[in-house]
């Protein structure tokens, strides 16, 4: 800039004085929202982690103690002198297993649904979705008895089955939209290049709906590993997931809320890695018919 | 170079859905074939019958000596080219020309020398190490002809390739892609359902509608003898002018009457209608060009009244109409000058096709 260049003052009147403004306030309030939203979700669980670091007086004291030093004991307690460590380790097997299985059989099954002109196939389709549909109750007995008679109680299979049945509809029913918004032509281009129909499949239509299989993966390993019913029910305590044993510490002589935090603290910590390491591929994969528009 | 014949060839889809009957055609070998007409008129299904992506519901498609009814499209050696490009989004340039040849596990040189043949050829070269992402529709399309024409396929298939571009462009690609076919001499199934690309493009053309074959034959054929009315509405730009008339021999001439006109067949045309059509009703059809604008009334011409005149530059397009309220289009000079309602008197002039009215046939 050089000495004869005048600095000119950009003179706002009222109206886009006004414009501005509101503009700046939206924008807060849009922050504020956000802000609140993330609260309230927040909000429970950083009250459960803390509880987790309390001691039991700290807990039940009646007014709320804000400050305190923190102690491990709870953790101690319920993950190595009780050694529920290994219900960790179950859910893991369980929840693995369950998101294996469904995305083996579910991804072609959906792709099936979207490209094969298979007799009645919106009807068996909603049939499936039906499956999803039911409360977990509703199977409970059905499958009980089923797997005491085939002699599954108490294995891992019978959680990783019945966990199937919720959530293989729902990679069914979401994978399918993702392969809709593929074009045929892609099947095509990559059969008339020299592929069969399953090496199509594989080598041009999957690396397309990676996201895709991330996000549902994703979701159908925190349904299985939040799932309480099933896995009481079906499962011996070699086998039960950790979800699904938080209720024995709720005693006669008091619930230790203590360990429950602990353990509750312990169990979402794999998921919520999880999460926040596939994050980008979760929304991607979410988004997927949205950008291909 | 191979020969196509589809011999007696029908596809029922569930339902059942009828697209294609009854399909009798032989596309030459090293011939630039056109599959023209309106959405759902089986072009699509008998394209796919070739490639070999929709089984044969009844009839034979040869080969050369070949019977590939039952060979899946890997096993034809056809390559195809899409309407949408059908990239590999996940792949560069280079990856996608390659796919069909990484698939038959070519040696990486071969490849290499190949994709790069493809792309010079093709005019892309710059584009190779780019993702196919950001490309245009036009470049799209020469990265998916490269990925068809690397492999130098027995029969390209050719899937409406520039209906996606704009216009300034499908103009470009229509001379790229008959140049293409000239120096590779593939066979080349051209599926469309514009008639303008099919007529400047194909060395033949098979017009088909409800899946039905209309006619096959050069454009040249189809446009000055078009075998059916469908044909004849379907081919040409303006579209011909149709309309239903009675047939009358008065004094020894043959006459094509309805309300608005009374037109005079030349003999020739008469001595081609067999005794059963001479009293019949037919429909008569002419195209734009063959109607000529006269200011005053003279024997023969009919009367006719403005409605709507349509510059277009080269050309005008008038529309008039007849007595009893039809209109037909008309080429004039681009000089035409006229208000609406003023009184013209068309002459119809040679070639005027007469059609069956039940069966659409030409009945000349």
């Amino acid at each position: 800039m050089n000495a004869e260049t005048t600095q000119e003052t950009i003179v706002l009147d009222a109206r886009q004085r006004r414009i501005l403004l509101g503009r700046r306030l939206m924008r807060w309030l849009y922050y504020l929202l956000t802000a609140l939203i993330v609260m309230l979700f927040l909000f429970p669980w950083l009250w459960v982690f803390s509880l987790g670091f309390k001691t039991r007086s700290e807990i039940l004291s009646p007014t709320i103690v804000w400050i305190w030093k923190p102690t491990l004991v709870n953790f101690y307690e319920v993950l190595i002198a009780k050694g529920y460590w290994r219900l960790i380790i179950n859910s893991l097997i369980v929840a693995v297993s369950t998101v294996t299985l469904c995305i083996v059989i579910g991804v072609p099954t959906a792709y099936a649904f979207s490209r094969f002109p298979i007799p009645g196939k919106e009807s068996w389709f909603y049939m499936i979705l039906t499956f999803r549909m039911a409360p977990a109750v509703v199977l409970a007995l059905p499958l009980y008895i089923l797997f005491a008679r085939a002699k599954l109680l108490g294995t891992y299979f019978a959680p990783i089955l019945a966990h199937c049945t919720f959530t293989l509809p729902f990679v069914i029913w979401l994978m399918r939209s993702f392969f809709d918004d593929i074009p045929k032509e892609i099947d095509a281009a990559a059969m008339t290049d020299g592929y069969s129909r399953a090496g199509a499949f594989f080598h041009a239509i999957l690396p397309l709906v990676k996201s895709g299989i991330v996000a549902v993966a994703l979701f159908s390993i925190i349904f299985s590993w939040n799932e309480f019913l099933y896995g009481l029910i079906l499962t011996s305590d070699a086998t039960r997931p950790v979800a699904s044993q938080i209720p024995s510490l709720i005693r006669p002589h008091g619930t230790l809320w203590g360990e429950v935090c602990a353990l509750a603290t312990t169990a979402s910590l794999p998921v919520a890695f999880l999460i926040f390491a596939l994050q980008r591929q979760l929304v991607r994969g979410l988004s997927f018919g949205a950008v291909k528009g | 170079m191979t020969t196509i014949a589809l011999k007696n060839v029908w596809k029922i889809y569930e339902g059942p859905v009828l697209a294609v009957k009854d399909l009798t055609v032989t596309i030459e070998h090293g011939e630039f074939f056109a599959l023209l007409g309106p959405s759902g008129c089986g072009k699509s299904s008998t394209m796919r019958m070739i490639a070999g992506l929709e089984e044969i519901s009844k009839g034979e498609i040869w080969f050369d000596q070949t019977l590939v009814n039952k060979l899946e499209p890997p096993e034809r050696n056809v390559a195809m080219v899409f309407e949408t490009y059908a990239l590999y989004p996940y792949l560069s340039v280079y990856e996608n020309i390659a796919f069909p040849l990484r698939i038959r596990g070519m040696r990486r040189d071969e490849i290499d020398r190949k994709v790069r043949w493809a792309a010079d050829f093709l005019g892309i070269s710059d584009l190779l190490p780019m993702s196919v992402k950001g490309l245009s529709g036009g470049q799209m399309q020469s990265v998916g002809i490269g990925r068809a024409i690397v492999r130098e396929p027995s029969i390209l298939i050719m899937d409406e390739p520039i209906s996606h571009l704009e216009a300034r462009v499908r103009a470009r690609m229509r001379e790229e892609l008959v140049k293409l076919h000239d120096q590779l001499g593939t066979t080349t199934v051209y599926v469309t359902h514009d008639q303008v690309e099919a007529m400047t493009m194909a060395d033949r053309i098979a017009v088909m509608n409800l899946g039905v074959l209309q006619q096959v034959g050069t454009p040249k054929e189809v446009y000055e003898h078009p075998q059916t009315e469908f044909v004849g509405g379907f081919i040409g730009e303006p579209p011909m002018n149709f309309a239903d008339c009675e047939l009358k021999r008065e004094d020894g001439t043959l006459y094509a009457c309805s309300d608005s006109f009374k037109v005079p067949l030349p003999a020739e045309t008469a001595g081609k209608l067999d005794a059963q059509h001479e009293k019949a009703r037919v429909r008569l059809g002419i195209r734009p060009e063959s109607i000529g604008v006269e200011s005053a009334p003279s024997q023969d011409s009919v009367r006719a009244s403005v409605y709507v005149l349509e510059p277009q530059g080269e050309r005008t397009i008038l529309s008039a109409r007849l007595a009893n309220g039809e209109l037909f289009l008309v080429e004039v000079p681009p000089d035409f000058d006229a208000q609406p309602d003023d009184a013209v008197f068309l002459r119809f002039r040679q070639p005027i096709h007469l059609f069956d009215v039940e069966s659409g046939i030409n009945l000349i």
